[in-house]
């Protein structure tokens, strides 16, 4: 009788459990009124594009100059190697048929038109603090930049983090919109950082489960590929002139003239394609980062 | 025991392999970070005088391209050994593309020695001149540490 009372307790336990977990693992969706009457700027967008580094992930791994979003680079973690999607316009190998709210969905809530999570090696964490207005001009860009055909490798990724519903926990304890620094030296260079460049995914170390660790913000990591580290950007640690940081992102070189290498070469390639301020305005909010 | 003496014996290879890449290459070793430390100079006064840190001097830029031009005639790719990478000496960044890829990491340097001629005849020709030619050298500088050099 008491066992038969602690089954049945048991058995609504973990349906009440499951359900929890169901629920609380839910996709979150963008709310689409925010982006409800705003027209897309192609420039505006390209900027946007260049700020937030899509080509850079995105590209051809062998061939730099193929415009396209292809997809195809690899990027190794501690939970497995995940494999850039094709998002060009293709309609049917890219993402040339989704709408406005599925490419916003995408990129500032990790949620496939599907309603699946993304593994957020994609850096949603990041865009999520973007404007509409950004989001709106980069959609527009992306639809005007060339398709194709190529077919997007799906992830190397094993049990369980291949149970994508687990993200969702994930996101509930990691996905955040607000500000890392709440009184930035520079409102656009913070902008700039913390939302579209997404700096902080490789200069911020990560936890065991590889959420960035907003304690110790741009204070430098191991680098991913198991050889050496990536620097911090704090100011005890960086210690050249704003000049020099804008400089950097121009033209690759430090203060030294010693050129950028490895992975920061398609940043500075990138940055450079911002406007002058812009690139004042990261140095200004590094050179203002909290040691 | 018998096993940690295997391992031991293991190490003890690997250990040995690395030092002999360091004894046997030391003077290539030092020829490149050489080259490089001239290059890194001379491109700090043509690249002080291009971002108006020091004001533009044709004499001084001229003595540095020609610097620089100078050391894209030595033997650059003849001070990278197989063997001589950063998995097997210390205080190297070389990474094993340059042997895998050695068509690439050869091309890379040419580029260099198609840009420096030209900046040497550039540098004394006024600054906007010199800094056109500038740029070449240092995208140079980019690819070459892009795909060839291990991060620090």
């Amino acid at each position: 009788m008491i066992l038969r009372r602690f089954i049945r307790f048991a058995v609504i336990a973990a349906m009440l459990g499951g359900a929890t977990g169901l629920w609380l693992t839910q996709p979150q969706r963008v709310d689409p009124l925010n982006y409800a009457g705003l027209t897309g700027v192609p420039s505006k967008g390209e900027l946007v594009y260049h700020a937030a580094g899509c080509h850079s992930c995105h590209g051809s791994e062998t061939d730099k100059e193929q415009p396209a979003l292809v997809g195809g680079q690899a990027f190794p973690s501690d939970f497995g190697t995940f494999y850039a999607p094709n998002i060009s316009s293709d309609p049917v190998h890219g993402i040339g048929a989704w709408s406005l709210v599925d490419f916003a969905n995408a990129v500032q809530a990790g949620v496939s038109p599907d309603g699946k999570h993304y593994y957020p090696a994609f850096p949603y964490t990041n865009y999520v603090r973007m404007t509409a207005q950004d989001v709106v001009d980069l959609w527009a860009y992306i639809l005007l930049m060339p398709g194709s055909s190529t077919l997007s490798k799906p992830h190397d990724v094993g049990f369980p983090f291949n149970i994508r519903r687990g993200l969702g926990l994930w996101k509930l304890m990691y996905m955040d919109d607000s500000w890392v620094v709440e009184n930035p030296t520079s409102e656009r260079g913070r902008y700039l950082v913390e939302a579209l460049a997404h700096c902080g995914e490789c200069h911020t170390p990560r936890n065991a489960l590889g959420a960035i660790d907003r304690e110790r913000w741009l204070q430098g990591a191991p680098n991913p590929s198991g050889r050496g580290t990536i620097p911090a950007l704090t100011p005890s640690e960086l210690t050249w002139d704003a000049i020099d940081v804008a400089y950097y992102l121009l033209e690759g070189f430090t203060p030294d003239f010693d050129s950028v290498g490895g992975h920061m070469v398609p940043v500075v390639e990138n940055m450079a394609k911002l406007p002058e301020e812009d690139r004042l305005a990261i140095a200004d909010y590094l050179k203002g980062l909290p040691n | 025991m018998k096993r940690t003496l295997f391992i031991a014996a293991g190490f003890a290879t690997a250990l040995s392999s690395a030092t002999v890449a360091q004894d046997a290459f030391e003077s290539q070793h030092e020829a490149r970070h050489g080259v490089m430390a001239i290059m890194g100079i001379s491109m700090g006064v043509l690249g002080g005088m291009a971002r108006g840190r020091m004001d533009y001097d044709a004499e001084k830029a001229q003595t540095a391209a020609n610097s620089i031009l100078g050391v894209s005639m030595v033997d650059f790719l003849g001070f990278f050994p197989e063997g001589s990478d950063e998995m097997s000496m210390d205080n190297t960044r070389a990474t094993v593309a340059i042997w895998e890829n050695a068509a690439g990491f050869t091309a890379e340097w040419a580029k260099v020695q198609m840009a420096a001629p030209a900046l040497a005849e550039a540098a004394g020709q006024g600054k906007d001149a010199m800094v056109a030619a500038l740029g070449d050298v240092g995208g140079t500088c980019r690819s070459c540490h892009k795909a060839y050099r291990a991060p620090e």
